[in-house]
């Protein structure tokens, strides 16, 4: 009886992933998002993989069609930062939380106009280093994904560090 | 019978413990925390007349069959209630593809159970010699989280007040350690029959202390995120971030797997002894058997189960069982006199 067990469980081993399907060649891994109010834009972290903009406003619904688009499936675990535009940023920013599944360091920023733009404008690196080093400085606030959500949840006023395609801007 | 030592039985008890805590659902507080400290001090309390009567060495494969019928259908249905905590969990720890929809969740159950059929049918020594080793893996990943809680921690969270009350966060944690079939007829395994209540004295308190350091830890980081999120415990170990580049994610999910075939494997293991004592003749599949009947109850009973008020009945039952049972014995000893 254990051995017809062992039988059945060895070809279990096939569910571990190890399988062609979970080659790291065969997906993108975004690095940075803007989510405006009529597009989300993606970048990742392969610059051959470019630049998408999907018309939907619906991260649910642009993410399916990224992956369209660039013909691979889309890893957001290693997203490092989320520009927010002219959209409902709490649903937004749970979602990403929830769905995407993103790292608690994810930083979320507002964006002083299309956050598309300023993504082709600017290398996300060097937008999470501007934020990094303004926080050092206590110019820019504390804008991880949970804390940020945390505010938007309680009800307080949103603090976010506000980015154009000039850098960081002070608050409005 | 198998004996075992006593660490062997507080990590074989504990690792059950730990997985319904990640499978903890609902908002939690710091007086989760407390609620959860003070449910195990009344199972404490209510298990020491069962504990008292394994000091004397009477354990329950040799009490009468109604007992053991009882602790049968109690360890039945604490499986079906770790399946369906499973299950309802599987979804928010991130299993990949093959986890997801229901197919997927059905997949892992199948495999967990076919591995607990496996391992059930090795026997108790065998189960309680791995379970040292598991309880260090788990313990690993909790103070990982635990130390990452202490680094970000958000301590306006401890002030939140819970809305429902001490008295059902206490019922809350005395329904989520009710593993007390299980407890008991392990307890009678360990090598020195003198030493278990002491044994069982300290597995409490340790599930007490355990309790309310992983439900503080789920506080102090989801604390601001709470009311989004479904399981607390679950996300605050996927929230954790030991080092800007690394998450515990993966080992997490290896956890929280290899926790579930132990939970589920001690009621497996205990169902087969009693099966064994109550039906001499069943040699083969008993295992199976309950492991199968594990799943039945979980699927069809089990959002019943989760309620705490179910659980706390059912984690009570045996241990009240055996108190009467004490009672009524002695009045016929100092009647005999």
């Amino acid at each position: 009886m254990k051995k017809m067990l062992m039988l059945l469980l060895f070809p279990a081993v096939l569910l571990t992933g190890c399988s062609s399907r979970g080659n790291v060649n065969e997906k993108a891994y975004l690095r940075a998002a803007a989510v405006d109010g009529d597009s989300v834009t993606f970048v990742f972290f392969n610059e051959d993989e470019g630049t998408v903009t999907v018309p939907l406003s619906d991260p649910e619904k642009a993410k399916p069609a990224a992956e369209l688009a660039i013909g691979k499936e889309i890893f957001t675990g290693h997203t490092e930062i989320v520009l927010l535009g002219d959209c409902d940023r709490e649903e937004v920013l749970k979602h990403i939380l929830k769905k995407w599944r993103v790292s608690p360091s994810c930083m979320a920023v507002e964006s002083d106009g299309k956050g598309e733009i300023i993504l082709k404008a600017r290398n996300p690196k060097r937008l999470t280093g501007i934020i990094e080093q303004a926080q050092e400085k206590d110019l820019a606030p504390k804008c991880d994904i949970i804390t940020v959500l945390s505010r938007l949840l309680d009800g307080e006023p949103e603090e976010m560090p506000l980015l154009s395609v000039y850098g960081l801007e002070s608050e409005k | 019978m198998n004996r075992i030592n006593n660490s062997q039985f507080i990590a074989l008890m504990l690792i059950g413990d730990v997985f319904v805590l990640f499978c903890l659902s609902g908002t939690v507080t710091a007086m989760t925390a407390t609620g959860f400290g003070l449910g195990s001090l009344l199972q404490l309390i209510i298990c020491l007349p069962a504990m008292f009567s394994l000091k004397k060495g009477s354990t329950l494969l040799e009490s009468g069959k109604f007992l053991q019928a009882a602790a049968l259908v109690l360890a039945v249905f604490r499986g079906g209630l770790l399946f369906s905590l499973l299950w309802s969990t599987s979804e928010t720890v991130y299993i990949p593809y093959e986890g997801s929809g229901v197919s997927g969740k059905l997949l892992v159950a199948g495999l967990i159970a076919a591995v607990c059929v496996y391992i059930s049918s090795s026997g108790i020594k065998a189960l309680a010699r791995s379970a040292l080793i598991a309880a260090a893996l788990g313990g690993l990943c909790l103070a990982t989280v635990v130390i990452f809680a202490l680094a970000h921690m958000d301590r306006e969270a401890l002030e939140v007040t819970e809305r429902q009350g001490i008295f059902s966060q206490i019922l809350r944690g005395f329904g989520a350690g009710g593993s007390l079939s299980s407890l008991i007829l392990m307890l009678g395994c360990t090598e020195n029959s003198g030493s278990r209540r002491k044994t069982g004295t300290v597995y409490f308190f340790a599930r007490g202390i355990l309790s309310a350091a992983v439900i503080l830890t789920a506080v102090l980081i989801c604390g601001g995120i709470m009311e989004i999120t479904e399981f607390p415990v679950a996300m605050a170990a996927q929230l954790s971030q030991p080092f800007p580049v690394q998450r515990i994610d993966a080992l997490f999910l290896i956890v929280f797997s290899v926790f579930a075939v132990y939970a589920v494997c001690v009621e497996a293991v205990t169902a087969d002894n009693l099966l064994n004592q109550l039906i001499p003749k069943l040699k083969k599949y008993r295992s199976t058997a309950a492991l199968a009947a594990m799943c039945g109850v979980g699927f069809f009973f089990g959002k019943a189960l989760r309620q705490p008020w179910v659980a706390a009945a059912l984690a009570a039952a045996l241990p009240v069982m055996l108190a009467v049972r004490l009672i009524f014995r002695r009045r016929e000893v100092s009647s005999s006199e």
